[in-house]
């Protein structure tokens, strides 16, 4: 099948599972209601439906729906450019520290409090300047190198010095109220997103795919090796560089917003392959809707699995990825020894 | 042509090239032989701007260092030895397209003509028939072709080889010899395989422990006083039908 056909085909499916989703959750809302809610907002047509409906579907579950396709894309497409700088099948967008750093930061703010001031922006703003102190603490050892193995290497190393910071503040909690809301956190969860959370974090996704679709044929060169790739001319050092600060932005971005949500941005880019073949325009593509539509059924299976009570979505889907990165593996080497 | 002055390479245990100063013609084949060890592949490597160290390379009088990555990949091809590729996806066709890549523009594709020229040169290797065979199902000898399709798709000037006849049976060393005698521009070609050198190249460079031993056409490098010292085992040499022929 032509990769147009897949596209289009995940594109409907992504489309309507935009829609169907919205119906989920601690109340099941029948699907005309959803479709009326929506034509009313957005085509301007005032239809009968009950205001708390509306209010549950417009303020509650569509931006959370839409922030959960933004980090699907996000840690898709960041996992995918891991993968790309490492040549390492197993890189996830969390291999150069930068979410332990985030971690450590969130949990420092809600567990001893952060800045008060910063109000609903305390996490958050914490969990950035964590994610971006670890990937700088990252660039700083790596220095003049353009190693994969050794950018690794820094990342698992500053990895395990923040995810120890982060165990040694937890340790350290008074109440198990914070250690509860710490956890929370750290199995990520979508619960709290509000529209003003969707500008900038939607900016920065879109310019960063559009930052991948731009150096689509150099990404691909990169897959050559370091060597061969400046043999062809091309700039490894400043592409890596700009990989390895853009994709920090992202994560930092998601991660301060949601948590630390695991195995997306490992399984999606072999999915994204699977589907339409190893060139970046391709898995670009792919691991965007690919990326959407597992993460909205994942966001409705974290809410509807224990209804009213909600599974961190870090739970879920690792609970879900783990199997399918294993059947991923073991279909993908059968053939080799 | 490309010159060396005074070129001297280490690594904080040993020392790999002392002191060289060597020229390469330009439209002539060259092979680099020696024994294991003795600085070869590391002078192609200063040849395609991979290391710098103590001493000059200069490519038509211009220095190596001055000229950027990007331009240099317009006319030198590089065939070397790949270590951290994860390409085992990608198709034969996509990865000699790609030795298009430093004529392409900026943020443009590649065009027809790129892909004509990819083409072409899967035809004169022989790999056409593994067109749309995925990397990973290729035998080492038929990703070797593929990948020196690839370099010649990048239409240098100066082609660059490291060792290119490993993992090639007979009949395929020897069309790629041909194929290099066919090559219109400057080959410089790292052999182990000194009987290669003799028939095909028309210069050769001898080196042993860093150094170069001697320079000049294959009857006046690889005669058996000087290649019984370098190597170690005794040579006797011939001309048959025309052919230098080395035994040993």
């Amino acid at each position: 099948m032509q990769n147009t056909i897949k596209a289009l085909i995940l594109g409907a499916i992504l489309i309507v599972s935009l829609v169907t989703s919205l119906q989920f959750g601690s109340t099941f809302i029948p699907l005309t209601d959803v479709l009326n809610s929506l034509s009313s907002h957005l085509g301007g047509q005032n239809l009968s439906i009950p205001h708390m409906t509306d209010t549950i579907l417009w303020d509650i579950r569509l931006p959370r729906l839409l922030y959960s396709i933004l980090t699907g894309i996000g840690l898709s497409a960041v996992g995918l450019l891991m993968q790309t700088v490492t040549r390492n099948a197993l890189a996830d967008p969390y291999v150069l520290g930068v979410s332990s750093g985030a971690s450590t930061g969130a949990v420092f703010a809600i567990i001893c409090g952060g800045l008060p001031l910063l109000g609903a922006y305390n996490t958050p703003f914490f969990a950035s300047f964590g994610a971006m102190l670890s990937i700088i603490l990252v660039l700083l050892c790596v220095g003049k190198s353009n190693s994969p193995v050794k950018l690794i290497l820094i990342g698992m190393g500053m990895t395990g010095i923040f995810s120890a910071l982060t165990m040694m503040i937890i340790y350290g909690a008074k109440h198990e109220a914070q250690v509860r809301s710490a956890m929370f956190w750290l199995l990520g969860s979508f619960a709290g997103i509000q529209w003003q959370d969707l500008p900038l974090s939607a900016i920065i996704v879109a310019l960063f795919c559009l930052f991948i679709y731009i150096y689509k044929q150099d990404l691909d060169v990169l897959l050559l090796g370091n060597q061969e790739a400046a043999n062809m001319g091309l700039s490894v050092k400043t592409l890596q560089l700009s990989i390895v600060i853009t994709s920090s932005i992202v994560i930092a971005t998601l991660v301060s917003k949601v948590g630390v949500v695991g195995f997306i941005g490992l399984i999606i880019p072999h999915l994204a392959r699977i589907t339409g073949g190893p060139k970046h325009k391709n898995t670009l593509i792919f691991s965007m809707l690919i990326g959407s539509i597992v993460m909205i059924w994942s966001d409705v299976l974290s809410r509807a699995l224990y209804s009213p009570e909600e599974i961190p979505i870090g739970v879920l889907t690792s609970l879900l990825g783990a199997p399918l990165f294993i059947w991923i593996i073991m279909k993908r080497y059968k053939n080799i020894g | 042509m490309y010159t060396v002055n005074h070129l001297s390479f280490d690594y904080p245990t040993r020392s790999v090239l002392h002191d060289i100063s060597v020229e390469f013609p330009t439209n002539k084949i060259t092979a680099i032989i020696g024994p294991n060890g003795c600085g070869k592949s590391t002078l192609l490597k200063h040849l395609s701007k991979s290391i710098y160290s103590k001493g000059t390379i200069t490519l038509n009088d211009e220095p190596l260092e001055s000229i950027d990555s990007s331009r240099f990949a317009k006319f030198v091809s590089i065939l070397s030895q790949m270590h951290d590729a994860m390409i085992d996806d990608f198709l034969v066709k996509d990865i000699v397209l790609m030795g298009r890549y430093p004529h392409k523009t900026r943020f443009g594709n590649y065009t027809r003509r790129d892909v004509a020229i990819a083409e072409s040169y899967m035809e004169h290797i022989g790999i056409s028939h593994l067109a749309n065979e995925e990397v990973q199902h290729l035998s080492g000898g038929e990703l070797q072709r593929a990948f020196i399709a690839k370099a010649l798709t990048q239409e240098p000037t100066i082609l660059l080889l490291d060792e290119p006849t490993n993992h090639l049976d007979l009949k395929y060393k020897l069309a790629l010899m041909k194929e290099l005698q066919t090559f219109k521009g400057t080959v410089i070609v790292v052999l182990h395989d000194i009987q290669l050198a003799a028939t095909y190249c028309d210069n050769i460079v001898l080196m042993n422990k860093g150094r170069i031993v001697k320079t000049g056409s294959p009857q006046e490098v690889l005669t058996p006083e000087l290649l019984e010292p370098v190597f170690e085992i005794p040579f006797t040499t011939k001309t048959e039908d025309g052919i230098y022929r080395i035994q040993y």
